[in-house]
């Protein structure tokens, strides 16, 4: 993962549970080292032993974690610079789910060591809603994309109800139903 | 304005897109730009598309026609089966055929050499000659720049 990753987990926990708690994580994650370097690519396992550790420090489970990591990794990467470049990719939550994809593979040109996810859209005929089909080399993050959605519900100001359809090892890959909950506030192109 | 009348001639187009491929709906090769033949010589007519290049984005349920047609807005990235070769680029479907449009994706010099091409191979529109000088300009400051960096990592390792 990218440190910008990480560097979102470490701002989620200071901000949510305190600086105290972040060092309580990052020691019992075994990790010594004092702050991430955005652009640095660290072995995946950092990130899942700082979720491990996160969950035995603040007493919730990693699916919670995950989604409300998900829900600031948003807000994170928009105040750290990149708020520019999400809106360039929409202008509203279904054109920027339609762009999802295209986002990841535009960054994972940029940054090589990247193995990002994918996204795709599939329109549900006359509903107010989509699916969205992720697919990740990495297991166990879909509870991120819960929070990741629901963070760009807010940041469209576009109320959403998400539903998990498929599951990654049990089905092919994840599949999650949005629903726009406002009636007409789609803002569908 | 609606759509443009005026095309290109099918000269012009090779010159413009000397890395295109044209498939049939079963993904066979039907045409390929003169410098990606000259790159992947086994690319010729009723080639598969698959025996030569893997798709890297987007994901794909399965290599096919109806697969890739879908995907009119996606940025598509192509490796070579038989080399360091990446293409990036669109498909554009018109009927039952397909248009690869896209061209090597190269960071640096070095890249374009070691892939086999010099920057005349490129279309002077490619954006990829322009990103190459940025990258060569940014190699010749990179004293300063690694000295910062390892700045950084002595910092973070304390």
């Amino acid at each position: 993962m990218y440190g910008l990753v990480n560097q979102a987990l470490e701002d989620f926990v200071r901000r949510g549970f305190g600086d105290a708690a972040w060092k309580q994580i990052r020691d019992n994650a075994g990790l010594n080292l004092e702050m991430f370097v955005s652009m640095d690519s660290y072995p995946d396992e950092v990130t899942y032993q700082l979720v491990g550790a996160a969950t035995e420090v603040l007493n919730l489970d990693a699916a919670r974690i995950l989604e409300a990591f998900g829900e600031h990794w948003v807000l994170y990467t928009a105040q750290e610079g990149y708020g520019q470049m999400l809106s360039m990719f929409g202008s509203n939550l279904e054109e920027f789910l339609l762009n999802l994809d295209n986002l990841h593979s535009h960054v994972g040109l940029t940054f090589p060591a990247l193995r990002p996810p994918s996204f795709q859209v599939e329109r549900i005929a006359g509903g107010h809603g989509l699916l969205l089909h992720y697919r990740s080399e990495r297991a166990g993050l879909a509870p991120m994309v819960i929070g990741l959605l629901k963070g760009l519900g807010r940041r469209f100001a576009q109320e959403i109800d998400i539903r998990q359809t498929a599951h990654r090892g049990l089905d092919d890959h994840d599949v999650f139903r949005i629903n726009y909950v406002a009636a007409g506030a789609s803002a569908a192109p | 304005m609606g759509a443009a009348a005026l095309n290109l001639s099918p000269q012009e187009f090779a010159a413009a897109f000397p890395f295109h491929i044209v498939l049939d709906d079963g993904l066979r090769v039907l045409q390929a730009g003169v410098v990606l033949r000259r790159l992947c010589p086994g690319l010729t007519e009723g080639a598969a598309l698959g025996d030569h290049f893997s798709v890297q984005r987007p994901a794909l349920p399965r290599l096919d026609f109806d697969a890739l047609s879908k995907h009119h807005k996606s940025l598509f990235v192509l490796n070579h089966r038989d080399g360091p070769l990446r293409l990036r680029g669109e498909v554009v479907a018109q009927g039952r055929q397909l248009f690869f449009l896209g061209s090597p994706w190269v960071t640096g010099m070095s890249e374009v050499q070691q892939i086999g091409l010099s920057l005349n191979d490129f279309a002077v529109h490619d954006p990829a000659v322009t990103c190459c000088s940025c990258c060569r300009r940014r190699t010749r400051r990179s004293p300063t720049r690694r000295n910062c960096r390892g700045d950084s990592r002595s910092r973070r390792t304390t």
